[in-house]
């Protein structure tokens, strides 16, 4: 009889929990070992605790640096499951919509002279919520689009899913093509600008 | 080969590659090509299952050519490097 192995798509924690434990103590220690390094490109960790860590992203290249975004990663039933990429305010800890993203983490698929096609990585559906939809991310597996592609094929093959990639793709998409403010009629929000050339592929 | 040049040929450096937040310092020949110095890199941190080409070196954000001698760029010694896995295929909306 073949065993059949269920994951759930909830918060609760199935998998042993000193397992997920373990693990999130590992990707967090080494994390903070080269805490100073992405610090300094204005990664800033605002808290961890398992089964959860909290960094905001602040674009350190523009002046005054902005406060562009920040998240919860969650690592409950890791490394059976993804960990799950929240939006939230950094200041009250609630989950953020869609639309109080400044932007939607563009990535550069082609140039054709001048034209450059871009797709957006963080996606929404009616609900509002944002998530990141890339392959080592809980809510990208979990999406009924991408039944095809289970966590399980990545898994532990190189780093998709772990503290250090999540960080630096969050950081990639969300950060580093960011190269000015934008201020429209109302200064109520303020969003920011991409030089097209320097959005990451 | 003349006593210079073999020098020359002979020339390493270190560089501090940061792989998934594991920094590792690989010491290289120059005149190597960046991929042996991220090779390496993967293979100190026990990262071996992914190929090189699904991987990207970065210095302050821009992607560096692994196919390039490391002595083009002109790194200072210790000079830190990002190694990094690329992200894979997601998102479905073309702006």
């Amino acid at each position: 009889m073949s065993e059949e192995i269920i994951i759930s798509n909830s918060n609760e924690q199935t998998v042993d929990p000193t397992v997920s434990r373990k693990k999130f103590d590992l990707e967090t220690q080494d994390f903070l070992q080269s805490y100073s390094r992405y610090r300094k490109r204005g990664i800033i960790l605002l808290g961890y605790e398992f089964p959860n860590i909290k960094l905001a992203f602040m674009a350190v290249k523009i002046n005054p640096a902005p406060l562009v975004f920040a998240v919860e990663i969650n690592f409950t039933n890791y490394d059976l499951e993804a960990p799950s990429v929240k939006f939230i305010n950094p200041f009250l800890d609630t989950p953020i919509d869609i639309t109080q993203l400044p932007h939607q983490f563009p990535r550069k698929i082609g140039q054709l002279k001048n034209q450059i096609n871009l797709q957006t990585l963080v996606l929404s559906q009616a609900d509002k919520i944002p998530f990141f939809c890339i392959p080592g991310v809980r809510e990208y597996h979990n999406h009924p689009a991408h039944t095809g592609d289970s966590w399980l094929l990545h898994r532990g093959t190189g780093g998709e899913g772990t503290l250090g990639f999540l960080v630096e793709k969050l950081y990639q998409y969300g950060i580093s093509g960011i190269n000015g403010f934008q201020f429209p009629g109302s200064f109520q929000k303020v969003t920011v600008t991409f030089d097209p050339q320097t959005i990451p592929e | 080969m003349s006593k210079e040049n073999k020098q020359d040929n002979d020339k390493f450096i270190s560089l501090i590659i940061v792989v998934n937040t594991i920094p590792v310092t690989i010491t290289i020949n120059e005149n190597a090509p960046l991929k042996a110095a991220a090779e390496k890199a993967l293979e100190e941190t026990k990262n071996s299952g992914r190929p090189l080409q699904d991987w990207e070196m970065k210095l302050d954000d821009k992607i560096l050519d692994l196919d390039k001698k490391i002595k083009s760029y002109d790194f200072p010694n210790n000079q830190e490097l990002f190694l990094s896995l690329k992200a894979g295929v997601g998102g479905n909306r073309i702006i």
